[in-house]
């Protein structure tokens, strides 16, 4: 099909073995890119394996709109058996590499088993090379992103992992770009498993599209309508580090480990205090809302900022500025942890030192103690080593009802939107398909608009919508969301590109389907992966049931077992999938997976 | 007195971030807003509860005006 590459680059560890194959255009018009290649390809071949052994495999997968000359189309999915949570785990990344990849010939690259020595990918076009990687192992993520640029160009597409994924640590991410990240479920873990520490792309082909005037005349009109946005000067100005002042004016910022929604120190973080310190502005490419914004930390080191970051290393941990917490950040980037697990993980061993369950003394908004502790966690030593799983595990090994303020769905730390008082957003960050993460179904704002304490059919509806367009489309596509959510750049634009792409027309309708083919079977993989898997799963801890916050308009309010009980049913309803949340037969044959039936004993 | 708040892009069309408007009697919110704002893609919270453009606001009422964002 018109506007892909049609190669899959395969690239095995163990024997140095290079191969290309075709990539068939069912699999292109059944899943269209991204994330819908990356769990067709880890169903096929990755069965019941140790995530962090050589027979797991890591995909890196782009869309038919990745690296086009569109609108924020810089990205691409990592995606592996998750070392974190043991189902189905990806991430998007915003990297150069994406952009690459698709002009050296690849839609989708895919490397499996395992070097003997430290070693980095090089790819030029038709050109692979495993290359020795000594001199670049240990070294942080700033340090290896320069001496890869100094060896192979500025330009190049670089992935790599820092010294916490060459460690281990479940909770390692992959990095690009000197703080672009993707790959929360541990990704960063499976390549240092693999002795793989960068990826080097150089490609200097062009992608064949169907229509390349028209997809110019798009561009060029779509680029302009996000500039002409109303929210666009202002967008530029904070980014998504506004969403501080929203989410505190709204009672859901993630504080003291999710125990409050409010800050008492939200004014010396917030997006206008960004604003004060910013000193540059970074984005991804093809991007012009660029999101990253650069200030200095309090050592006077560049930090690149937003609101995930700060919300989960900020409040969450009692962090009383925002150059604390750009240090934090930075940290987190060089040693290559993702920074919203690291964000729960410190917090959770903040709760657990303050309830006596740990004998180490780790305050709240402890920052001396909190650069030490990044440290601990990043090398798996000391205390650090508790949480080097996640805090699933670390509840699991200290016991004591601590599993009740663990801050995780199926084994990922929740993002920065604490739900006390927004049972959908509860909902969304539970049926959310690689565990507790926001990129699947931001309801939150559609819910704080209406009814937010309301549990209703309605709201769920809601959910798989954006789960279908975010999870499902954006993810697929491969292309950044925040065009549209951010500064409401139409939706109705896609199809378009789409079809200038690859001459096929689709519909929104068409689209959806692929989104909830990819949902159901990435909720195969996880039945397959772990045959315990099913409703259990699918809820927040227990403190947004149990807990109410003590501060501000939500005192007193948490979630309802039993109506969330009653959405999660509706939810599996609309899906198609039991009530255990195991897609049905019926609902596996019409979306094409009948294959799947009998891997999960139906 | 009616206080309003307006939080992300709308501080830039209304000009600030916070603003006291002097009403005697409930008046439709439409009419106590800088003229063109935004119709669409907006919350709004009146004393804490969801509103609308034509939800009749008090003297003593309190206004939040938020954009419709994605998150990080």
């Amino acid at each position: 099909m018109k506007g892909y590459t049609g190669k899959l680059l395969r690239v095995n560890l163990s024997d140095g073995k290079i191969s290309k194959e075709e990539i068939s255009e069912s699999m292109q018009r059944d899943f269209l890119g991204g994330r819908g290649f990356a769990v067709k390809l880890l169903w096929d071949e990755v069965k019941r394996v140790d995530p962090l052994s050589e027979r797991n495999k890591i995909v890196f997968s782009t869309g038919p709109l990745s690296g086009q000359l569109l609108p924020s189309s810089g990205k691409m999915v990592v995606a592996s058996k998750s070392p974190l949570t043991g189902g189905y785990g990806d991430g998007n990344i915003g990297t150069m590499a994406s952009v690459h990849l698709r002009k050296a010939g690849y839609d989708v690259l895919i490397v499996e088993g395992k070097s003997e020595n430290p070693c980095y990918l090089l790819i030029e076009d038709e050109k692979i090379n495993i290359l020795d990687a000594s001199e670049l192992w240990g070294k942080n993520t700033f340090e290896s992103q320069d001496l890869l640029e100094k060896r192979h160009g500025k330009n190049s597409g670089i992935l790599l992992i820092g010294p916490s994924g060459e460690n281990l640590i479940r909770i390692s991410t992959v990095l690009s770009q000197r703080g672009r990240a993707g790959g929360r479920p541990g990704m960063g873990a499976v390549m240092g498993s693999k002795n793989l520490k960068a990826i080097v792309i150089r490609g200097t082909g062009t992608i064949s599209n169907f229509d390349d005037e028209k997809l110019k005349e798009y561009a060029k009109k779509a680029y302009e309508e996000i500039k002409g946005k109303e929210a666009y000067p202002f967008w530029m100005r904070q980014g998504t580090m506004q969403v501080f002042e929203w989410c505190n004016e709204n009672h859901c910022l993630p504080t003291y480990n999710f125990r409050e929604g409010v800050f008492e120190f939200s004014k010396e973080m917030d997006g206008y205090v960004l604003e004060r310190m910013a000193v540059d502005r970074k984005g991804c490419p093809m991007c012009n809302m660029q999101c990253g914004h650069i200030v200095k930390d309090i050592k006077g080191e560049r930090a690149e900022l937003d609101y995930e970051n700060v919300g989960m290393l900020g409040p969450n941990l009692g962090m009383k500025t925002l150059a604390e917490v750009a240090l934090l950040n930075r940290m987190a980037d060089e040693w290559g942890l993702d920074t919203i697990s690291l964000g729960s993980c410190m917090g959770f061993l903040m709760e657990a030192s303050e309830k006596g369950l740990i004998p180490e003394k780790i305050g709240w908004g402890d920052f001396d103690r909190a650069q030490r502790l990044i440290q601990e966690i990043g090398r798996g030593e000391g205390i650090g080593a508790l949480v080097t799983e996640g805090v699933k595990s670390a509840s699991e090994k200290i016991g004591k009802d601590s599993h009740r303020w663990a801050m995780h769905v199926k084994g990922l730390e929740i993002s920065a939107y604490n739900c006390h008082g927004c049972p959908g957003m509860a909902l969304s960050y539970g049926t959310s398909p690689i565990g507790a993460s926001h990129k699947d179904a931001w309801v939150i704002a559609w819910e704080v608009s209406t009814d937010r304490f309301s549990y209703s059919m309605e709201k769920v509806e809601k959910i798989v919508e954006f789960q279908r367009i975010r999870g499902g489309f954006f993810e697929s596509a491969s292309v950044c969301r925040l065009p549209w959510v951010e500064v409401n750049f139409g939706l109705d634009w896609y199809p378009k590109f789409l079809e200038a792409i690859t001459g096929h027309k689709r519909d929104w309708e068409e689209l959806y389907q692929i989104g909830d083919r990819i949902y159901t079977f990435i909720r195969a993989f996880w039945k397959r992966e772990i045959p315990s898997f099913g409703r259990a799963w699918d809820y927040p801890p227990p403190r947004w049931f149990e807990e109410a916050p003590s501060q501000g308009k939500l005192k007193g309010i948490k979630v309802d077992k039993e109506k969330y009980d009653q959405m999660l049913s509706w939810y599996y309803e609309i899906r198609g999938w039991d009530q255990n949340g195991i897609p049905s037969k019926e609902t596996l044959h019409r979306l094409g997976l009948s294959e799947v039936t009998k891997e999960i004993s139906l | 007195m009616v206080e309003i708040k307006f939080l992300g892009y709308l501080t830039d069309l209304a000009g600030t971030r916070k603003k006291e408007v002097f009403i005697e009697s409930p008046r439709p919110l439409r009419e106590i807003l800088p003229p063109s704002f935004p119709e669409k893609n907006l919350i709004i919270l009146i004393d804490g509860k969801p509103g609308d453009l034509e939800t009749l606001v008090s003297p003593g009422q309190s206004v939040i005006l938020m954009p419709i964002l994605s998150g990080g």
